[in-house]
Order: structure tokens, then sequence, then C-alpha cells
């Protein structure tokens, strides 16, 4: 149950097309922090792996080729720098949207999915929000809530974009320390992308650093 | 105390220049009204007036609901193929198709005159005049609709659009699936928020129906009160035709206004920056291609037919002097036109938010209400005006016409500026004033560019206003017609090339300028 990569793929970085090629692997329920200077390919690695990039990108997730797979049965989760929550959805329904397309739970009745949704909620004291417009909430808010959205349908890979820097110091320990026990919890694979090492503080089994751009990234 | 001085003083200016604007529009209606009721000449609101004002006010629905549908449609249609792509791709190509889609779509509508001209008389015969009219505004409203569409959700894809597409896919939705729950929605409210607009500038307009209905017996009521008023002058009829043209006016404005403040409450989606960058070009490749193909079809549509008198022009030197003449009130009344928006323009983007709201309500209902009212307001004036004074009002009364959408534009993007951006320059010392020529100008720049480019070639095509205003120099556009109807093609071809040529320069120059000045 891990991540494998073997890839390598033409992509299209601020400083102009290179050869993304990426080898290792990050073991179920593992956190691996990576680091490397500004436009080296970090966000876009992490774009390709969740197969949302200019390309296809080779991988292996639990021993399936994940290429081979259709999105709603990828289940890779990818919270980006910015929440991207949906704004024409309230709070409740974007954290329904993996939902209605992912199985098990889209086979799930409303009623199902609401508590679901609820527990989550909860379990961040975020309870008071889902009945909001996102355009409503706080940069910090919507991040957590990105965050919960990631996690509501279980993935089985989680990648992270610095998913953390909005973050005030409280949120941010609450939150780590909640998705640390989840990841643990269902032994899900996880890469965060992070430019302050505090972020990686406590979270994180192991760090790569990523040198610049072009060089070939081991896990 | 200073800023207090100068908050003051430009509320000041907001104020006076609003009452100006209000006093265009409503000057000319109060002429309209006391010649309506104390006017000498007798009432004749006969039943062969209301059946053609029914018929019209019918026929006048239909074809700015169709346009409206069909321009909307077609945006629609054609943004969400291009969200199904990824950007990356094809980026020189689209680079290329960009410079071809933008420099062909500033064909003037004079072409479309001509093209439409050409081939109306037989067409009429085959699918019926109001057919068309309908197709024809369809037509030419879906280039000038998709275009503002277009640019919009460019800029969305820019700001964030390509990221929702990417983080839906990431929760499992498929590209189907995305275009369902995440750009159709959106794409649903923007329509919302446009339809009343396209529906108002689509049943105000006059120069399709009037090119193509030949007649009061196919025409929308705006067109019927231009005979009203050629024909017998009869107030009591123009003032029936006035007030139903006031109150679909208002009526609009209110769903349009109802629309907005839905939209203003947090619900608004794509409001977005203007300042949309080239990386997404391959995104936008389809919408550019179809620019490409529709100005490529009217282009070679009109030479095709015009085929003989281009290469008798090129056989025959240079054309009559008084096609120069008509060159240079053409390019005068355009430059005006240009000047006039851009002031408008400068204006709103310097304006409070609700200075500029006020000014959007109010430059939305010109449309219905500035042609027929304006020129009566004409007829209502000295007969013997200056030449300048014509092309000035000429210009005033098409720039208020333009200029809505510009408003809108402009209101939206500022609207999506960053706010902390003006709060970090006054912090570091700007003024309102600096902050206004160093951020929000530079900032709206795209916008500018667009729509002075857009302003000046329909200036180069426009007829309506010009044939009431401006017959003792007829721009280029209307003499194209007189040709046109005498057969004089050549002569019309050879309109065709300059307007052509004019429009292409425009561009260059409004960017080079812009550039220059907006920095």
């Amino acid at each position: 149950m891990s991540l494998e990569f073997v890839s390598q793929s033409k992509v299209l970085l601020p400083q102009g097309s290179r050869e993304l090629r990426v080898e290792g692997c990050i073991e179920a329920g593992e956190i691996v922090g990576l680091q490397g200077p500004s436009g080296c390919g970090k966000s876009t690695l992490l774009r390709h792996i969740a197969q949302v990039g200019d390309a296809p990108f080779a991988m292996r997730l639990h021993d399936t080729e994940v290429l081979a797979l259709a999105p709603n049965e990828r289940r890779i989760s990818l919270v980006f720098q910015r929440a991207l929550l949906f704004p024409h959805l309230s709070v409740r329904e974007n954290l329904r949207f993996p939902m209605r397309f992912q199985s098990p739970y889209s086979s799930w009745s409303r009623e199902l999915q609401d508590a679901r949704i609820d527990k989550h909620l909860a379990e961040l004291g975020l309870e008071s929000l889902s009945s909001r417009s996102v355009v409503t909430l706080s940069g910090g808010e919507a991040m957590r809530i990105a965050l919960v959205r990631a996690m509501v349908s279980t993935p089985k890979c989680l990648l992270l974009d610095e998913a953390f820097a909005a973050l005030d110091k409280e949120s941010k320990a609450l939150v780590k320390t909640w998705l640390k026990t989840r990841i643990k919890e269902h032994r899900i694979p996880t890469l965060l992308v992070a430019h302050v090492a505090e972020d990686l503080m406590d979270f994180v089994d192991r760090s790569i650093f990523w040198p610049e751009p072009g060089r070939p990234l081991q896990f | 105390m200073e800023s207090l001085r100068n908050s003051q003083s430009s509320l000041w200016i907001d104020r006076g220049l609003l009452i100006v604007v209000a006093a265009c529009t409503v000057v000319p209606f109060l002429f309209f009204v006391v010649d309506a009721l104390f006017g000498i000449e007798g009432s004749s609101l006969s039943s062969i007036f209301f059946k053609l004002l029914g018929r019209a006010f019918f026929f006048g629905v239909g074809q700015a609901f169709a346009s409206a549908v069909f321009s909307v449609g077609l945006a629609f249609v054609v943004a969400l193929g291009l969200l199904t792509l990824r950007d990356g791709a094809r980026q020189k190509l689209a680079t290329a198709v960009r410079g071809l889609g933008q420099s062909l779509f500033v064909l003037p509508g004079t072409a479309i005159a001509l093209l439409v001209l050409s081939v109306s008389a037989s067409l009429r015969e085959i699918v019926g005049a109001w057919t068309l009219i309908i197709a024809a505004h369809a037509l030419w409203s879906s280039l000038f609709i998709a275009s503002h569409v277009f640019e919009r959700l460019e800029a969305w894809l820019d700001a964030e659009g390509a990221d929702l597409l990417r983080a839906s896919q990431s929760l499992g939705a498929s590209t189907m699936a995305s275009l369902k729950c995440v750009v159709f929605p959106l794409l649903l409210i923007e329509v919302r928020t446009w339809f009343p607009l396209i529906f108002l500038w689509s049943f105000g307009a006059f120069s399709t129906v009037f090119l193509l209905g030949s007649g009061p017996q196919h025409s929308t009521p705006e067109v019927l009160l231009y005979y009203t008023l050629m024909n017998d002058l009869d107030s009591s009829r123009l003032l029936v035709l006035f007030v139903l043209n006031l109150t679909i006016g208002v009526a609009l404005l209110r769903l349009f206004s109802n629309q907005d403040s839905s939209l203003s409450s947090g619900r608004l989606l794509l409001s977005v920056d203007s300042q949309s960058a080239v990386k997404h070009e391959a995104l936008t490749l389809p919408m550019r291609a179809l620019f490409t193909a529709l100005s490529l079809i009217l282009v070679l549509g009109a030479a095709l037919l015009m085929l003989g008198q281009v290469y008798a022009i090129l056989q025959g030197g240079l054309p009559d002097p008084s096609i120069w003449k008509g060159l240079s009130s053409s390019l005068s009344y355009a430059a005006l036109v240009s000047a006039l928006s851009l002031g408008l323009m400068l204006w709103t983007a310097r304006a409070s938010s609700h200075t500029r709201k006020a000014l959007s309500y109010l430059l939305a209902v010109s449309p219905v209400l500035l042609a027929a009212s304006w020129s009566h307001f004409a007829f209502m004036g000295a007969s013997e005006r200056p030449l300048l004074l014509s092309m000035l009002v000429c210009a005033a009364g098409l720039s208020l016409l333009q200029v809505p959408f510009a408003a809108l534009w402009i209101e939206r993007s500022l609207a999506s500026m960053n706010s902390d951006l003006a709060l970090y320059a006054r912090s570091a010392g700007l003024s309102d004033s600096q902050i206004y020529w160093s951020l929000k100008l530079p900032y709206l720049r795209p916008v500018f560019e667009k729509v002075l480019i857009y302003v000046f070639c329909i200036a180069l095509g426009e007829i309506a206003l010009a044939s009431i205003w401006l017959r003792e120099a007829p721009p280029l556009a209307l003499a194209a017609k007189r040709l046109t109807q005498s057969y004089d093609f050549q002569s019309a071809a050879w309109i065709f090339v300059l307007t052509f040529v004019a429009a292409l320069l425009s561009r260059r120059f409004f960017r080079a300028v812009l550039r220059r000045v907006f920095v």
C-alpha cells in the first residue's frame, strides 16, 4: 500500500519546458516533506501526481497504474496553495462535492453524506460554518474547509501544496494534529510541499530537498 | 485635511458630471414631451399606426430575445468547449490566432453592412425579412457579446478558473462532471447578469433592422420611431413610441439591477482581474479560432461579393474626391466618439462605487432612449447647425450608446481589484489622484484598449445617428449605404478598403498610446 513513481515527463515550468524525472516511493501512512527553491517545480509536480497537469504522469498507487483509473477511482486529493472552494456552492455543498463522484460515498444517501461532513467539521470545531457561503469565509477558514474537503472522502493519496501557510499558529497546530491522526489511521501516503521549515516540524516523517529545477527527484 | 478637501472636490466633480450625463439623456426627452403636449401638429393615432406598433413591439422583443439567446448561447457553448482543454498546449499557434482574430475582429460595421446589403434583396426573398433581420442581428451581436464574454472568461481562467477546474478534477470529477457542476453554474450566473443588458442593447438596435427591414412593415419600435420622425414628425405617435421604449427600458433595467444586487451580495464569480496575461492562451484557442472564422467569413464574403470592384480599384486609380471627404468626416467622427468614450471611461473609473453604479444604470437605459430622443432633439433644434456641433452631438449620442458595457466592465474589474493594493499605496504616501493614475488606470488598461478600438470601429460603420445628424458631411458608412443603393459598387469597394485599413491601424494606435500613457 504505497505510492510509487518511476516517471519522467516534459512539463512547463516558469523557466520554460523541462524534463521532470521522479523516482521513489512513499509508503502507506508515510508523510514526506518536499522543500526547494521557488520555481523548481514543486507545485507542478503535485499537479502531475494528481493527474491534473499538462501531460499524463505515470505512477503506481497501491499497486495499480493510476493512468488506467478513471478520475473518480483515483482518489488523489490535492490541496492547493489557495483554498479554491467553489464559490457558487455553500460550505456543505463544497464538502459534499468529492462524495458525489467518489465511491463508495457516491452511492450513500444525502443524510449519510451530511452526517460524515458534520463529523469532520465538528472535529475541527467548524460546524458553525456548514451553511455559510464560501465567499464570506476568512482566508484561514477557507483553507481549513479545503483541508476537510480533501479528507472527507478518505483519499488514497494526499498532496498538500503549502496547505498550512494561510493558518494562524493555533489553527495550524490543531489542523496538523487532526490531519496526521487521520493520515496514520487510514494509511494515506502524503506529500507536503512547504517553504517554511516550521510547517514540516512535528508533521512529516522525512524531508527531501529539491535543489534545482530539472534535476531528478528521488524519494 | 487635504485628503478631505480632495474627496469633497471629487464628490462635486462626480455629481457635476453625473448631472451632465443625466441632462444629455433627459433634456431631449423634455423637448419631446413638450412638443407632444403643446406642439402645433395634430394628433393622428390611427388604427394603422397601432397595428404597426403592435407588430414592431412583438418583432422587437422577438429579435432582441433571439439575439440575446444566440449571443450568450454561442459564447456559452464555446466557453464550455475551451475549458475542456489544458493549458500549455499549442501556445505558438494560439499567439498567431490571437493576432489574426483580434485584427479581424476590428472589422468595421461598414463591411458587414456592405455584405448584408449586397445579398439582402435575394436573401429576403428566400427566408423572409424578419428571419433575415433576426439572423443578421444575432450574428452581429454574437460577435460583439461573445468578445466581451470571452475577455472576461479569459481573465477568469487566468485568475482562478483553471485552478478551480483542476481542484474539481482532483476531487474525482471527470471533465464532463467538472463542466456540469462547476463551469456551467458559474457561467450561468455570468449569463444572468449579461442577458438583460444584451436584450436591452438588441432591442434598441437600429442599423440592422433599418438596413434590412426596408420599411415600417418590418421594424422595431426604435426604427418605427425613426420612420415616424422622418415622415410626418407627429409628436403624439412619437410620444407613444417613446413611452413604450422607456417602459421596456426601465423594466429591463429593474431586472438588471435585481440581478446585479444578488450578484454583488457575494455570489459573483467571474468578477475577475482585467489584466489577463498570456499564459492561458491555449485555453482560449477555440474561442479565438471561432472569432477568426466568423470574421474571415464576413471579410471573405464581402470581398468575394465585391471581387470585381476591388479589381477595378486596382486598375482604376484613386477614388472619387467625395470619398476622401467622407474619409475625413468618418475619421473625425470616430476620433470624437473615441475621445468622448475615453472621457466617460476615465470618469467612470475615477468615480465612487455609488456614482459608478448610478452611471451604469443611467447608461444601461440609454440604448433604448438615446437614438429616439436625440434624433427628435435634432429635429426640434435649428435646422442650420455648424458641422462641428452636429458632429459633437452625434458623437456624444454614440458614445453614450456604447459605453454601458464598458461601465459594467470597469465596475466589475475594480470590484475584483484587491482593495489591499490601494491601502498599501495610500500607506506608501500616494494621494487619491496618484492611486488613480498609477494604479487604477494601468490595471484597467486592457478594458480601455478593447473598448476604444471597438467604439472607433463602430463609429466608422455607424449610419443611424449619422443619417440624421451628418447628412451634410456624410461619413463613409453612410456614403457606402447610398452608393450601394445606387449600385455604385466600385466606390463602395473603395470605402470597404479604406475603413478596413483605418480599423486595423486604430488597433495599433490605441494599443501604443495607452501602453505609453497608462504605465
